[in-house]
């Protein structure tokens, strides 16, 4: 089953904020026991978060999403189950139409209309349902318990293949458990990456193979041919010339701004202690930041480029389970407002010094192609050529992060307890039961366990 | 650059002072602000330096943020410091990423822990019940005096007339001493000291570039050690080759006195270790799993990553070799990927995971190489005895302490996703089997082995934290601008 954001977007009436801030804070506290929203009781929800952030008309709410299926067959889910804990958050909202008022379709329009989904979604297992997910980590504790009885020692002395065999059998004796041994693939794209990318690059290859064809050989279509792949020279050459002005722009700008960065951040260092509340509580952590797009069009079209580009690699990644190399990643999107800030939202494994990190060792690139087009009171720091230089200014780049966060208010993970690792190791040991040779045979199989 | 400014660098950055057999650690409150100034101002000309090693004494000293607040420093003049040293140890978000929880919680600690007064913690109170009636809580440890001599000789004196020094005109209050057992203690392989566990400790340590000790390391073996200066020395180019933010003070018409250059972050904790329940544990595992007398020996391995002797599971996974007891030499990533050697959780492992932790080796050490720190620590109480049948119940342990410049980075890092990170390198649920803070059923630790891993299970508490707090430890010619700063 496919994954999907939601991203509801909704105006928080005037004087509300506080009250709503209030609202959402308790239910975050209690989130797995809390039965008004229902969060944990949802079958369909991987990751869920409310935060507010400054919109240029006052204060949005922003209510985040990563579900198995539809966002709307998942909000007509919700809708149903919770009525209250809807009512009770969005009665904050402008025109809001109460699901007390009696007008459910009008409600989940509301919703429905207000959701901007993601421009880049991340997913580290697509295709992988929380059902799934779940099951699978109770084979795996099955499975180690079973090797863990002592009656199994003589075990330890066998053949990787014969304990891969004592597994399965145990496995198939045990109903609870039998379900394993049936396949349950995952989409096409995520178990044969290389044949999607080679189905697409055939087209591909064969277009540009006939445009070099027809810009060479002599013929009717050499002169257009050459004339659009001239002019695509020509914008492309002018884009770089742009970009290169709009980065001297901002080197000026960092040059004449009245206060340096450190000092800012210093300032506003007090307010770390908002975000860490609950921080590193579980051994997952969520982050929640806006900032704000450059002015002008050019910065606009840029960051919609680069941000499709990243949604390409995403989906035709050949690795899966990381993006850009960084492991730790669950979900993750980023989404341009209509208001034109970009807003980051995204659950992952471990500290936010340890995600920050990997930003700055492993995908300095990507990341500065993103948030150099956007700035805030700390400011993006220093870049060349899109990618160079920015986020590999270490101490920079994770005051700018910090500066950006926006205290989320209430968040919800379906796993707490699982790492993207163990979910990926997980998956291989259910796969490997089948098919041992699927993970390098039952020596690496039992590695797992 | 690419020289170190010895000169203005207190001397215990670059070295651990092997030669100076007595150490004490002298914690002072201010008591009068303007003496109090005065007197580390004088301080300033005697502390000791990395310029040469010393023959009889060293002098180094350390300051808190609350100490640096006693002495007069405004809340805009100490915004600049590393956050995690103005906030200090003990918030709840400090805790968390340190791991001092349970026994180990703040509230308890000998020194360092919160005060009755609640002194500027800002998150949410924490409980203030439990606390013990001599202990000396944060808002009273201001200065960190290091005090080394060649022996019980020349330390007395020392100690004497510093304390005198310090205190004369009711400039500190002298609040508490922690007293290291002498060097050399007990030895491995006649060089490097043994912890209470019973293993060599202090073999690998990053060599600082610039130091004179990386020109003696050459391909490998330089990428596996040699981290750049700015990780241990703020005011150099670090990992990045960037500068570490550097704490400042407001100067006159807006210009900044870098009060950062040449000094660095000291990490102090008191560690206890409880000796008899390592020794229990791994006597009930290694009786259950058969009748192997070296069984003890290798579970103790396994649990840290070396052999009693400091030789190395990746090296030498079947016995002990005291030849191989200083070897630094080696990575996981080749010989030992699945930890069928030396064990994925295992503490040393953890703590440094060297090439294991990228898919490229040489990536994988300068990756590692962004989150090392200079351990300084020294070992006290006495020890307990091989033959001890119970426990003696006497207080022993390690005075952790290590330097690095980026406390954030580096010291809390390690802490937070190396040791006690449950999902470290993919495990699920352990932590560091030393200095984790297991369930109250006890914890695990996963032996990677073939055909199938072994779970030991029961694992205690065997390192309990009992005092703490972040110093800074400035340069000389800081110090000066500080006791003078207004």
């Amino acid at each position: 089953m496919p994954q999907s954001p939601f991203t509801i977007l909704t105006p928080v009436l005037e004087e509300h904020e506080a009250a709503l801030t209030e609202l959402l804070r308790g239910i975050g506290d209690k989130v797995m026991e809390d039965r008004e929203l229902g969060l944990s009781t949802l079958d369909r929800l991987h990751y869920a978060s409310f935060s507010i952030v400054r919109g240029d008309d006052g204060p949005l709410l922003v209510f985040e999403g990563n579900i198995d299926g539809s966002t709307a067959a998942f909000l007509e889910h919700l809708l149903g189950t919770s009525p209250d804990g809807v009512d009770a958050v969005y009665r904050h909202c402008a025109d809001y139409p109460a699901l007390a008022d009696g007008d459910r379709d009008a409600t989940l329009s509301y919703l429905l209309s207000s959701d901007i989904g993601a421009d880049t979604f991340f997913v580290a297992w697509p295709g992988q349902s929380l059902d799934m997910i779940r099951r699978e980590e109770l084979l795996r504790r099955w499975i180690q318990d079973f090797l863990d009885r002592p009656e199994q020692a003589a075990l330890r002395q066998e053949d990787p293949v014969e304990v891969h065999r004592a597994v399965v059998k145990a496995v198939r004796d045990d109903p609870s458990v039998r379900w394993a041994l049936e396949a349950e693939p995952l989409p096409f794209h995520v178990r044969r990456p290389r044949t999607v990318l080679a189905l697409l690059a055939v087209p591909a290859l064969a277009g540009l193979v006939s445009v070099v064809v027809a810009a060479v050989r002599p013929g009717p279509a050499r002169r257009p041919v050459r004339l659009v792949l001239g002019a695509l020279g020509v914008a492309a050459a002018g884009a770089v010339v742009r970009l290169r002005a709009a980065e001297r722009a901002d080197d000026q700008h960092e040059a004449s701004r009245p206060t340096d960065w450190e000092t800012v951040y210093a300032a506003w260092s007090k307010n770390l202690g908002q975000f860490r509340h609950r921080e590193d509580t579980k051994g997952q952590n969520h982050l929640s930041s806006i900032a704000d797009v450059k002015p002008g069009l050019f910065r606009l079209l840029t960051l919609r480029s680069v941000l499709a580009a990243i949604r390409a690699v995403a989906t035709l990644s050949t690795v899966r389970g990381q993006l850009g190399g960084i492991t730790s990643i669950h979900f993750a999107r980023w989404v341009i407002t209509p208001d034109r800030r970009l807003i980051f939202l995204s659950n992952f494994d471990g500290s936010w010094e340890n995600y920050l990190g990997d930003f700055v060792d492993l995908a300095a690139r990507g990341l500065t192609a993103v948030w150099t087009n956007t700035h805030n009171d700390v400011g993006f720091p220093h870049t060349t050529w899109l990618i160079e230089q920015g986020a590999r200014d270490e101490a920079r780049f994770k005051a700018f992060a910090r500066y950006g966060m926006v205290p989320t208010l209430l968040w919800y993970s379906a796993y707490p307890q699982l790492s993207v690792a163990n979910i990926s190791n997980n998956r291989a040991i259910r796969e490997g039961l089948r098919l041992p040779e699927s993970v390098g045979g039952p020596e690496f199989w039992l590695r797992r366990l | 650059m690419s020289t170190i400014e010895r000169a203005d660098i207190q001397g215990f950055v670059l070295s651990g002072y092997a030669a100076m057999h007595e150490a004490r650690y002298v914690f002072l409150e201010v008591a009068d602000p303007a003496g109090a100034r005065r007197w580390l101002g004088e301080l300033a000309s005697r502390v000791t330096t990395a310029i040469a090693p010393e023959r009889v004494r060293c002098i180094n000293v350390a300051l808190t943020c609350r100490g640096l607040a006693a002495l007069g420093l405004g809340e805009a003049q100490l915004s600049t410091f590393a956050p995690p040293f103005q906030e200090g140890m003990t918030t709840p978000y400090r805790r968390r990423v340190l791991g001092d929880v349970g026994p180990s919680a703040p509230d308890t600690w000998a020194w360092g822990g919160p005060s009755a007064s609640g002194g500027t913690v800002p998150e949410d109170r924490v409980p203030e019940d439990r606390v013990p009636e001599d202990r000396v809580p944060e808002d009273r440890v201001h200065v960190l005096l290091l005090l080394f001599a060649r022996d019980l000789d020349a330390m007395e004196p020392l100690l004497e007339a510093e304390l005198s020094l310090a205190t004369a005109d009711g400039a500190f209050r002298h609040v508490h001493t922690l007293r290291p057992e002498p060097l050399p203690g007990r030895l491995s392989v006649g060089k490097f000291g043994v912890e209470h566990f019973g293993f060599a400790d202090g073999m690998s340590q990053p060599v600082i570039r610039g130091s004179g000790q990386d020109g003696k390391l050459a391909g490998e073996e330089a990428r596996r050690h040699v981290a750049a200066t700015g990780e241990f020395v703020l005011g150099y180019p670090n990992g990045y080759g960037e500068l570490t933010p550097s704490p400042w003070l407001p100067g006159p018409d807006g210009t900044k006195i870098d009060v950062g250059r040449n000094g660095t972050y000291l990490v102090v904790r008191q560690l206890k270790q409880d000796v008899h329940g390592f020794r229990e544990l791994v006597r009930a595992h290694a009786g259950a799993a058969g009748s192997d007398p070296d069984a003890e020996a290798r579970l103790a391995a396994k649990l840290v990553g070396r052999w009693y002797s400091g030789a190395p599971l990746a090296r030498t996974p079947h016995r002990d070799d005291a030849d191989l007891a200083t070897d630094n030499a080696f990575g996981y990533a080749e010989v030992d990927p699945y930890g069928e050697r030396c064990p994925i959780g295992a503490h040393i492992r953890r703590a440094n995971p060297r090439d294991s932790i990228a898919p490229e080796r040489a990536r994988a050490l300068e990756l590692t190489n962004l989150h090392r720190i200079l351990r300084r620590g020294r070992v006290y109480g006495p020890e307990l005895p091989d033959d001890a049948t119970d426990d003696d119940l006497v207080e022993r342990g390690l005075i952790f302490m290590c330097i690095s410049a980026n406390l954030e980075r580096q010291f809390e890092f390690v802490q937070q996703t190396w040791c006690n990170n449950p999902k470290f390198s993919n495990l699920y649920e352990e932590q560091d089997p030393l200095l984790g803070t297991p369930p109250p059923e006890g914890g695990l630790f996963t032996v990677q082995g073939s055909p199938i891993a072994t779970r030991v299970r029961g694992l205690t508490n065997f390192v309990t934290v009992r005092g703490g707090a972040y110093f800074f430890l400035p340069g000389v010619r800081a110090l000066l601008t500080l006791t003078t700063a207004t």
